[in-house]
């Protein structure tokens, strides 16, 4: 029997070569010398030539059968690999469509400015129908109308249906006003619009209620609630039912009673604080619904509670008209940010669909490769 | 014809051409897929594929051991059926002794009813060296087949499968030691000439 040989695996690696006839001729002459010595070495090498030669005497099976590719094997073969440059293609134009989905976003205009700007920004070019304060004063809501219980806050999912409703008789207004007029800018749309509303002067708006914020509801108020403040002889009010950023009552809103014409001559000096309006158009109407040249003004006598009836409900007081040429065609900010989120879904829809593409065709490739 | 004037003419299309290529090599294609994989069927299998897959292939080609490039497409074909049938284990043909291990080496082949001498048969040589072959993990178990089987030189190895020829070394006498490590365990099954032993000084 023979010695299991303590060969280093450079020593088997030598002789390993050497067994194959892979060495140098210095190498061989080398590893010859030292299989002179050594008898571990000359074990290990005739222990490895006997398992070569068995190896190499190893039965060969025989051949099933030929393995040449008939013409149709051919065939199928070629059309195969026709789809393989369309899978490609397909996986990096879909490759493509995503990381131009993902990065485009980046250096779009609209990318870079808050959400609220996207509403408020059409606004300022938005037609602006003049109105007196006359008619403004006909508009509102009478003295005596009681001021609804429920907080603003309650009463925001109630507006569609109301204006739906109502949109016939009711008259929507939406003011912008100066800071030193108390009466706050009351922004439209959601709370990140709030901050295209101008902030009331609390001692000036009898308990204060301004600041922009949610929707702003024209809704009968008790007039004479807390102070009824500076401009107190006018026989309507405007309530912006939102919470107050400050003010001396931020509790309940409190009805602002104002004469315009008095209000607009004591800020004669005062540059725009909302939007970048002229302080000229302040307190005027920009967007009426229905449109101002639909509406009867209501009679002093007649109207008196049916206008209070028609306003009892909260309404929406929409940023802009969608009557044609007071500004129907922009949307308010509630409908810009919900079709600003539908075109994000959109697109966060067309990126995994890209996506889903790109793997899709790029697993087709391989696998038709593979085959 | 000559084997370059048959790849042009295959790289143009001709299927003749390309047949004959095949004609060439299937045996030695075949065989080592069978020594690969150790079946007739899986080595057939495996052969056609890649005669398939060096149609499609074709254009890759450039230049260079014809034998290489499909002796390489074969030992592909040969590792991707492995490693589909580790993910598919089928019953080994490891047995378990008394105590229920599995033993290592195929030494539970040998049958000591049988006298020495039939013992030794170049029927039970082959067993062990296949199993052993089998054994052997694949990167050493396709070097050995090549060179000792198959009787390729390291260069033609080496453009096989894409080593060095100093890994081609290096494995080979890995390979060797392993095999020969794993005829231990048949002990006096093998020829006096296989059998070492640690324990016993040879005089």
């Amino acid at each position: 029997m023979i010695k299991q040989a303590n060969l280093s695996h450079e020593d088997m690696e030598l002789l390993s070569a050497y067994l194959d006839g892979a060495l140098q001729v210095k190498e061989v002459a080398r590893f010859e010398f030292r299989l002179q010595e050594s008898a571990d070495l000359r074990q290990a090498l005739e222990v490895h030539r006997q398992l070569q030669w068995n190896l190499r005497r190893l039965p060969r099976p025989k051949l099933p059968h030929n393995f040449i590719l008939t013409r149709a094997e051919a065939q199928a073969v070629k059309r195969q690999k026709a789809w393989i440059p369309i899978f490609s293609t397909a996986s990096l134009v879909s490759f493509l469509l995503m990381a131009v989905l993902f990065v485009l976003p980046l250096f779009s205009p609209a990318a870079s400015p808050a959400p609220q700007n996207l509403a408020m920004e059409p606004s300022l070019s938005a037609p602006v129908t003049p109105a007196t304060a006359e008619s403004l004063k006909a508009q509102v809501v009478p003295e005596a109308s009681p001021l609804p219980e429920t907080t603003p806050t309650e009463m925001v999912p109630a507006p569609m249906a109301a204006t739906s409703n109502s949109s016939a008789e009711s008259v929507y207004i939406f003011f912008y006003s100066s800071q030193v007029m108390g009466k706050g800018g009351g922004g439209g749309g959601d709370a990140s619009l709030a901050s295209g509303g101008g902030g009331g002067d609390a001692s000036l708006a009898s308990g204060g209620s301004g600041g922009g914020g949610l929707d702003a509801y024209l809704y009968p108020t008790a007039q004479p609630a807390g102070n009824p403040g500076t401009f107190g002889n006018a026989p309507y009010g405007i309530v912006v039912p939102v919470e107050p950023i400050y003010g001396k009552n931020p509790g309940l809103p409190q009805a602002l009673n104002y004469d315009l014409e008095q209000a607009l001559a004591a800020t004669p000096s005062l540059p725009p604080l909302i939007l970048g309006m002229d302080l000229k158009n302040g307190g005027q109407i920009i967007s009426t619904e229905p449109a101002l040249s639909t509406f009867t003004e209501p009679t002093a006598t007649a109207s008196t509670q049916e206008a209070t009836q028609s306003l009892s409900a909260p309404a929406e007081v929409p940023l802009r008209s969608p009557e044609p040429g007071l500004g129907a065609e922009t949307p308010t900010g509630n409908q810009a940010q919900t079709r600003a989120a539908q075109s994000s879904n959109l697109v966060n829809i067309f990126k995994i669909a890209a996506g889903t593409l790109a793997l899709l065709f790029a697993g087709l490739a391989l696998s038709f490769k593979k085959r | 014809m000559a084997e370059v004037e048959l790849i042009e003419k295959a790289l143009k299309g001709d299927l003749q051409a390309f047949n004959d290529l095949v004609l060439t090599y299937q045996e030695m294609a075949f065989n080592l897929a069978y020594r690969m994989l150790g079946s007739t069927a899986a080595a057939a299998d495996a052969t056609q594929e890649a005669v398939i897959s060096m149609y499609r292939k074709l254009e890759s080609y450039r230049g260079g051991s014809f034998k290489s490039w499909f002796l390489r497409i074969v030992s592909n074909e040969c590792l991707d059926e492995l490693r589909r049938q580790k993910r598919r284990p089928s019953i080994s043909i490891d047995q378990e002794n008394e105590d229920g291990e599995i033993m290592e080496s195929a030494s539970w082949m040998k049958d000591d009813s049988l006298p020495y001498e039939d013992q030794i048969s170049n029927a039970e040589l082959e067993k062990a060296l296949t199993h052993c072959l089998d054994g052997l993990e694949e990167k050493f178990k396709t070097v050995i087949v090549l060179v000792d089987v198959s009787g390729e030189d390291y260069e033609t190895v080496a453009g096989t499968i894409r080593v060095p020829i100093g890994t081609i070394k290096s494995r080979l006498a890995r390979a060797r030691q392993k095999m020969q490590d794993c005829l231990q365990g048949y002990g006096e099954l093998l020829p006096e000439k296989f059998r070492l032993s640690s324990d016993e000084v040879d005089d």
